[in-house]
C-alpha cells in the first residue's frame, strides 16, 4: 500500500513540475499558434494531473472520496475531459501542420533547382 | 543613378560560403537595394530561399516579380503584413500569411519549417525588414529576436540578408552589426 502511495505522490509531483515547466515556456512566447498549442497541452496535462491527484487521495488507506451525483469514480470525469482535450489539441496540431508545413513546397523547389542544374 | 549594387554586393559576399549581411538602406534607395540583392541571390547565385516580407503584401511582390521576370518558384514567402489589413488569409501556393509581425514565435516556427523544407545545401533567408518589426514590438524584443535569428542562420549555414532602414532605429542597427559578417550600406553616389 505504501509503495502505491509513494508512486502516486511521485507521479503527481512529476505532473505539477511538467505544468510549471510548460507554463514558463508559454510565458516566453509571443501570442500565436505555438502559444495556443501550449495552452491546449496545459489543459490536457491539468486534467491528467487532477486525475492522478484524485487517485492518490483515494489510495490513502481508509480514505474514500465520493461525490454525490458524480458516481463512484469521479476520476473518470477527469480522464474523460483529458481525452477530449487531447482530441482538441490533436486537431490544433493538424491545423498547425497545414499552416506551417512546407514539405511539398520544399520538394517542388528542390526539383526546380535540380532540373536547372542539368 | 546608383552605382552597380549587384556588383558591390557580389564583391563582398562571393568568397563566403555562408554569411549574414545587415543591409542598411536609406528610405530613398531601399526599394532598389532590396531588389538588386534579391536578384543577385536568385539570378547570379541561383539559390532558393525564404523571403520574409513585413513591408509589402505577397500580391504586390508577386506582381513585381512578374514585371521583372524573376522566377518566384524558388522562394517560400512568409507574409506578415497582408493580415494586418485583410484578415483570415492563411496559406496559398508558396506563401504563408502569419497574422501580424507581432507574432514572433509564429514567424520563427514558420521560418524553421520553411528553411528545413528546402533540402538543397545553398539557400538564403531574406528579411524585409527589421524596422517593420519595431512597429509592432519593443526594441528589446526585436534585438533578442534578431540575435536568435542570426544564431539560427549560423546553425543552418545559409546566406542571410537582414534589411534595415537607417535613421529610424540606429541603435538597434549598431547593436546588431557586430553579430553580422557584413554590413552593406547604401551606395551614396
Amino acid at each position: 500500500m505504501a509503495s502505491i502511495v509513494i508512486i502516486s505522490i511521485t507521479t503527481v509531483i512529476f505532473g505539477i513540475i511538467a505544468l510549471v515547466i510548460s507554463s514558463r515556456a508559454r510565458k516566453r512566447l509571443t501570442p500565436g499558434s505555438l502559444r495556443s498549442y501550449i495552452d491546449n497541452f496545459n489543459v490536457c496535462l491539468s486534467f491528467i494531473v487532477l486525475f492522478t491527484i484524485w487517485q492518490t487521495i483515494r489510495s490513502f488507506q481508509g480514505v474514500d472520496i465520493q461525490i454525490k451525483g458524480l458516481g463512484d469514480y469521479p476520476e473518470y470525469i477527469f480522464i474523460f475531459f483529458a481525452y477530449i482535450s487531447f482530441i482538441i489539441t490533436s486537431y490544433r496540431l493538424v491545423k498547425i501542420s497545414k499552416e506551417f508545413g512546407f514539405k511539398e513546397e520544399g520538394k517542388i523547389i528542390t526539383e526546380i533547382v535540380q532540373s536547372k542544374k542539368k | 543613378m546608383l552605382p552597380n549594387i549587384r556588383d558591390d554586393f557580389k564583391k563582398k559576399v562571393s568568397k563566403l560560403e555562408d554569411y549574414i549581411t545587415l543591409v542598411v538602406a536609406n528610405a530613398k534607395n531601399y526599394e532598389i537595394l532590396s531588389e538588386e540583392i534579391l536578384k543577385y541571390l536568385l539570378l547570379v547565385d541561383k539559390i532558393p530561399g525564404v523571403y520574409i516580407t513585413l513591408n509589402k503584401p505577397y500580391d504586390i511582390i508577386l506582381r513585381k516579380f512578374k514585371d521583372k521576370k524573376i522566377d518566384n518558384r524558388l522562394i517560400i514567402f512568409i507574409d506578415g503584413i497582408t493580415n494586418v489589413s485583410q484578415s483570415n488569409k492563411t496559406k496559398i501556393q508558396n506563401c504563408l500569411f502569419i497574422n501580424t509581425p507581432e507574432k514572433l514565435s509564429d514567424l520563427f516556427v514558420a521560418l524553421d519549417q520553411a528553411v528545413n523544407a528546402i533540402t538543397v545545401k545553398n539557400k538564403f533567408i531574406f528579411l524585409d525588414s527589421l524596422n517593420t518589426l519595431t512597429l509592432f514590438n519593443t526594441e528589446t524584443i526585436i534585438a533578442r529576436f534578431a540575435h536568435q535569428l542570426i544564431a539560427k542562420m549560423r546553425a543552418w549555414k545559409i546566406k542571410g540578408v537582414i534589411l534595415s532602414i537607417e535613421g529610424t532605429h540606429d541603435q538597434l542597427i549598431t547593436e546588431l552589426t557586430p553579430f553580422c559578417d557584413i554590413r552593406f550600406q547604401t551606395p551614396t553616389k
